[in-house]
């Protein structure tokens, strides 16, 4: 009959010694090293500690040792099932890429009355309707879209200011709705917009088919105004007003927005905070400038360093934090992305943060013209006249030609952590991503110099501030654990 | 040897080294990419050591766990028979 065995038998020392499972190692400014494995479970051990631990001489009773076991850094005669937990929760991290093709982004128009000198998108006048996407284009795009094995697709309207081309995006949501109930799909609907045309009709219509707003706001009037100006100077005032209109019909959970940091930016974390908590949104993405687009045009990416970045994302973090244990919910969307893989056997659902890399296999791009990209980066960087990324087009190329692209699965497959140098031996692997685009863009190369890589610089940077808070301050890694979990 | 040219890879956004092996010893010249003091440079050469001995621990780690890892991810990566119990 099965039943525990005797106490000492959990006390008696080990006979046999431990082996070590595979990991990899950073050290830390303080000296301290963490320890990561193959799943991205995580430990800090004092220099001592990790020392003995490589050499096969931590103590068994250890505190040390314990977590390392359980954790399944080291395997001894107690620990057996660690091969085969290690293995489910791998299959666990990486369960995502059965659903291929889950973010499909319509930019059904390049028309934008704004005139943002960051725009990534390379924007068009409000009057060339040139630019917009066909119905014939949109069909066909669906019926390729479909035809992958996705069970579950989010639709991203994207522009320009897609509400320019209102009447495509009903006729998409329409049609794809139909599409899904037929084939036993789920399909949802986000439509980014600047919300300076909302009115009651596209309220109304968001209501009924269950569309999510996701529109920018880059902080208090003075600092958004400038960034993103328009005519009439009044960008600010339009985004909130149609945020809390939105918020009123849609309902809170219904409306997001986006930030992107700029020059004026950096000296700003609290108040773009505040703003954000002023119209009672409940979650900030702290994002960098992307190297796309006007952006370059107007010599906006290299505009600060990201030591300086860095230095606004740590206060802006430690201020999200000080307001979550003042009681209030307020999630950084980006830690929250990073946290989910640091803490949880999920895996990611940032494209710039997957590996292997999602260009192409977890989001494919329509553009307006037909054009078919592997990502939103992919397509900003063909409207700056690269077209590396371009997978095809919807009506001459079929859906498997196009991800079976020579340039695509180049990128993916070369870009692969895994194999890529530094990073293969990086403690920070399980957490990071593959950015073969930016990498392209910015060093000429899909797998990237990594030690000279703005993309790699950052990646580390927060990965070691998450974890040297959740070291030094248990409130903020239970505030950081809350997120992990609704990531 | 590898672990030294990894060491100088992870450095190269910071400095340039020069390996050269002489009388069955591996000689560095490190030459930093952008001027600063020397007590700057002193805190490089520490780091450039350390990591050199580092890449070395990373082989040794290698060697005790490549199998295992290649074990884990094949039993990761082995169909699933979806029959209960298995």
């Amino acid at each position: 009959m099965a039943g525990f065995q005797p106490l000492e038998r959990y006390t008696a020392p080990l006979t046999q010694g431990y082996q070590l499972l595979p990991v990899r190692f950073h050290r830390l400014k303080d000296s301290r090293i963490f320890v990561s494995n193959l799943v991205g479970e995580w430990e800090i051990l004092s220099a001592q500690d990790f020392s003995s631990y490589v050499r096969l001489q931590l103590p068994h009773e250890s505190a040390a040792y314990e977590n390392l076991r359980a954790k399944h850094f080291l395997i001894d005669a107690d620990s057996s099932v660690a091969y085969d937990l290690l293995a489910l929760k791998l299959r666990t991290r990486l369960s995502h890429l059965r659903n291929i093709l889950g973010l499909a982004i319509f930019v059904v128009t390049l028309r934008c009355e704004h005139s943002c000198p960051y725009c990534q998108v390379s924007r068009q006048s409000e009057d060339r309707r040139a630019f917009d996407m066909s119905r014939e284009t949109a069909l066909k795009a669906l019926d390729l879209l479909f035809a992958s094995p996705a069970r579950t697709i989010k639709i991203e309207f994207q522009g320009g200011e897609p509400l320019l081309n209102f009447d495509l995006i009903k006729e998409i949501v329409a049609q794809a709705g139909s599409r899904a109930a037929a084939s036993g799909k789920t399909v949802e609907f986000v439509i980014a917009t600047n919300l300076a045309l909302l009115d009651d009709e596209v309220l109304a219509f968001c209501k009924a088919n269950g569309v999510l707003l996701s529109t920018s706001l880059d902080g208090p009037a003075d600092l958004h105004d400038r960034n993103r100006p328009r005519p009439g100077g009044n960008s600010h005032a339009l985004a909130t007003a149609g945020i809390r209109r939105a918020q009123d019909v849609l309902g809170h959970d219904r409306v997001a927005a986006l930030m992107t940091t700029t020059k004026a930016s950096l000296a700003r974390a609290p108040d773009i905070i505040a703003e954000y908590r002023r119209l009672g949104l409940q979650e900030i993405f702290l994002r960098p400038l992307s190297p796309y687009g006007f952006a370059i045009k107007t010599r906006q990416y290299r505009t600060y360093e990201t030591d300086e970045w860095m230095s606004f994302y740590r206060e802006g973090l430690r201020t999200v934090i000080d307001i979550n244990k003042r009681g209030e919910r307020f999630v950084e969307l980006y830690a929250a992305t990073v946290l989910r893989k640091m803490l949880t056997p999920w895996p990611g659902t940032y494209v710039d943060l997957m590996n292997p890399a999602g260009i192409g296999t977890q989001v494919i791009v329509f553009n307006y013209n037909a054009d078919v990209y592997a990502s939103d980066e992919a397509r900003m960087l063909a409207e700056m006249g690269d077209h590396t990324f371009r997978l095809g087009n919807v009506h001459k190329d079929s859906l498997e030609a196009m991800l079976t692209n020579d340039t695509l699965l180049d990128a993916v497959e070369r870009s692969l952590l895994e194999s890529a140098p530094q990073c293969a031996d990086c403690a920070f692997q399980p957490y990071c991503g593959a950015d073969p685009v930016f990498h392209h863009a910015t060093q000429g190369d899909v797998v990237g110099h990594k030690p000279s890589s703005a993309f790699c610089h950052r990646q580390m940077a927060i990965f070691e501030e998450l974890v040297t808070i959740m070291d030094a301050d248990p409130e903020a890694a239970s505030i950081f654990r809350s997120w992990a979990g609704g990531a | 040897m590898v672990a030294v040219k990894k060491a100088a890879f992870r450095f190269s956004g910071w400095l340039t080294t020069d390996i050269r092996i002489e009388d069955g010893l591996i000689h560095c010249r490190l030459t930093p990419l952008a001027s600063g003091e020397t007590e700057e440079g002193g805190q490089l050469e520490h780091a450039f050591r350390t990591a050199v001995l580092d890449e070395e621990l990373r082989a040794d780690i290698g060697t005790q766990t490549d199998q295992l890892r290649n074990a884990i991810l094949a039993l990761a990566f082995a169909p699933v028979t979806g029959k209960t119990g298995q």
